[in-house]
């Protein structure tokens, strides 16, 4: 297996980032080596991007401990400057591409002042006044017409060279953007376009414009509220896409495999052109999204021929609020057993592991100590728990988005009662799922690992080979 | 054997009481009372706390410090009421002594009780850490 980057283009790509990246937290496969997410977003202040870019760093802490072989965060996820083993320090230590701060205007990025008037004036009929006082700092505001200029830039930035220069063959690509805004329409193109370009100078070129490039446009999923003062107006999506697709059809070569979504818009986001306010919650489309790379990694190099493979996603039953039973069973076969096993790991860590105290496993791996003190069991609560970008908030947002998608019944207590739609049947002599049974198992499994070392990455293993053995004995069903 | 008994209990409670039943006691008494009870018994319900209520029983619900503690008292109980009826059965003289006696296999059952829990508990699933 080799490296798969990942290029997150604009909000969009931010926000399906961040899904991957809990999907990935889960366990779920994923057939790379080693996953490198390059957020590619001038507005450095978005909300949604800063959320995407914490949860990555703590998703490769925790995978650092974790290993390949603990069932969950086992996906290694690299930044760029990972892979810079000479430490030059030729690129920034982030997930994000660093434009530098561009804080000034389309009108000044452009130096319209220094034009003659004849190209002012064409451009003054390319790019509204809006357009040409925007600041580049908050994005491009939904106007590709403007990030495919200032876009450019990308083909010479040392995060793109220095990319090109770790691209391997057999490495894939895959890039995520959205249509109907301005930062993922503008970049999505203009990056396959030179990606596939065997002159575009990058080291490597060669290799990286014959490399399998995949890629999902995210249609419309939501609406934005109408506001006068606003430049976005969410009633244009449909005709942005109409004809960014157009554009697409005659003009975009190259990708191996084309993935479409989109979603009936139902309640309008708080219209939000860009900065830290631009804080969108999570979405259903966001994890199917995600569920495109998982599937574009699973295909062999021989599927893929001289066309693009174009894949759209379906629901099994259209309802407002989506749980298992709404997906596929291809869907289900891909993330439904990891995602409850991570869903029970979860809940157990975040609210019954303390009252084990005085257990076999408790007391073998000094968790009282190791909550207090390890920075791995802080690190892991603040994946799990943080407020703003943490696994819990996460399904908090999906669940609460419109259309939702909640598989999992954040009220409950009863463990048998965590799948929404699912509950584990019980009997007089079986109480399915309880913290008793929990207990049991982790005190066997503790006695199994004596192999594992490593106290942390042990306890990781337990845990998924218990929520395992509850999953393939007690929840048949799903 | 006889020894051994007669040695840890006249350790803790002197000779038998009153002198006439002293080869009562060293020779059937200590030995047969300290042989069921200080080791069978204690024997039993150490392995009944570690392998069955902790083992075999799918259960986890009885592997707190304080579960160990209850089952070493009830030992000790036993015990104690084993000594007293023991005496009572060999119709040895009523005297302050058999009580003494009695306590003294009590303290000895808890004592056997805890020394056994260290040597038996590893392979226990759910108590091997109990009551540390």
């Amino acid at each position: 297996m080799a490296k798969l980057f990942i290029f997150g283009i604009g909000g969009t790509g931010a926000r399906v980032l961040r899904s991957f990246g809990m999907l990935m937290a889960a366990g779920v496969d994923i057939k790379a080596d080693t996953v490198i997410p390059i957020i590619v977003d001038p507005d450095t202040q978005n909300a949604d991007l800063n959320r995407t870019v914490e949860m990555l760093k703590s998703y490769k802490r925790l995978q650092g401990v974790a290993g390949h072989d603990s069932g969950f965060f086992k996906t290694d996820i690299s930044k760029l400057a990972d892979m810079d083993t000479r430490g030059e320090g030729r690129v920034k230590d982030a997930f994000t591409f660093d434009f530098g701060g561009i804080n000034q205007s389309f009108k000044e990025f452009i130096h319209f002042n220094e034009m003659d008037p004849d190209t002012q004036a064409l451009v003054q009929l390319l790019y509204t006044q809006d357009n040409l006082n925007s600041p580049l700092t908050i994005g491009f505001k939904g106007s590709p017409n403007v990030g495919s200029v200032v876009l450019n830039k990308l083909i010479n930035s040392p995060e793109l060279r220095f990319f090109a220069d770790n691209f391997r063959k057999g490495d894939r690509i895959f890039i995520i953007s959205s249509i109907f805004g301005g930062t993922g329409a503008a970049g999505f193109p203009l990056l396959i376009k030179n990606l596939r370009n065997p002159n575009s100078g990058l080291q490597n070129a060669g290799e990286i414009s014959s490399a399998i490039i995949g890629a999902i446009t995210v249609k419309p999923y939501f609406g934005l509220q109408t506001e006068n003062e606003s430049v976005i107006d969410s009633n244009a999506f449909i005709t942005k896409t109409r004809d960014a697709l157009a554009y697409y059809k005659n003009n975009l070569h190259g990708v191996n495999g084309l993935y479409y979504i989109a979603d009936n818009p139902d309640t309008p986001y708080e219209n939000r052109p860009g900065g830290a306010s631009q804080r969108n919650d999570a979405h259903l489309v966001e994890v199917l999204a995600a569920l495109s790379i998982i599937d574009f990694m699973d295909y062999q190099d021989a599927d893929f021929g001289e066309e693009t493979l174009f894949h759209e996603y379906g629901l099994r039953q259209d309802a407002p609020s989506i749980t298992f039973e709404q997906l596929y069973e291809e869907t289900l076969h891909r993330i439904g057993q990891q995602m409850v096993k991570f869903q029970l790991f979860a809940k157990y860590y975040k609210d019954m592991i303390r009252e084990d105290a005085g257990k076999n496993y408790y007391k073998a791996l000094n968790l009282d100590a190791a909550f207090a003190n390890d920075s791995f069991h802080k690190e892991l609560r603040h994946f799990l728990e943080n407020k703003q970008w943490g696994y819990f908030a996460w399904l908090e947002e999906l669940a609460r988005n419109k259309r939702s998608f909640a598989p999992f019944n954040l009220s409950t207590q009863d463990l048998n009662l965590l799948v929404q739609g699912k509950p584990v049947s019980r009997s007089f002599f079986n109480k399915g799922i309880t913290q008793d049974g929990f207990v049991v198992r982790l005190n066997k499994e503790e006695r199994n690992l004596t192999s594992e070392a490593n106290p942390n990455r042990k306890f990781l293993k337990m845990f998924n080979h218990v929520t395992e053995d509850f999953y393939t004995s007690k929840m048949p069903g799903i | 054997m006889k020894n051994v008994f007669r040695f840890l209990y006249e350790l803790l409670i002197g000779k038998p009481e009153p002198p006439m039943e002293t080869p009562l006691y060293r020779s059937e008494i200590f030995p047969d009372v300290g042989g069921v009870s200080l080791l069978l018994i204690t024997l039993v319900l150490v392995l009944v706390y570690y392998y069955v209520l902790n083992h075999v029983m799918r259960t986890a619900r009885f592997s707190h410090w304080y579960h160990w503690l209850g089952m070493l008292l009830i030992n000790a109980g036993i015990a104690f009421g084993y000594a007293i009826y023991y005496c009572r059965l060999h119709e040895v003289t009523p005297d302050s002594y058999v009580y003494w006696f009695a306590f003294a296999n009590a303290f000895y059952s808890a004592l056997f009780f805890f020394l056994f829990s260290l040597l038996l508990k590893w392979r226990s699933y759910n108590a091997a850490r109990t009551p540390f």
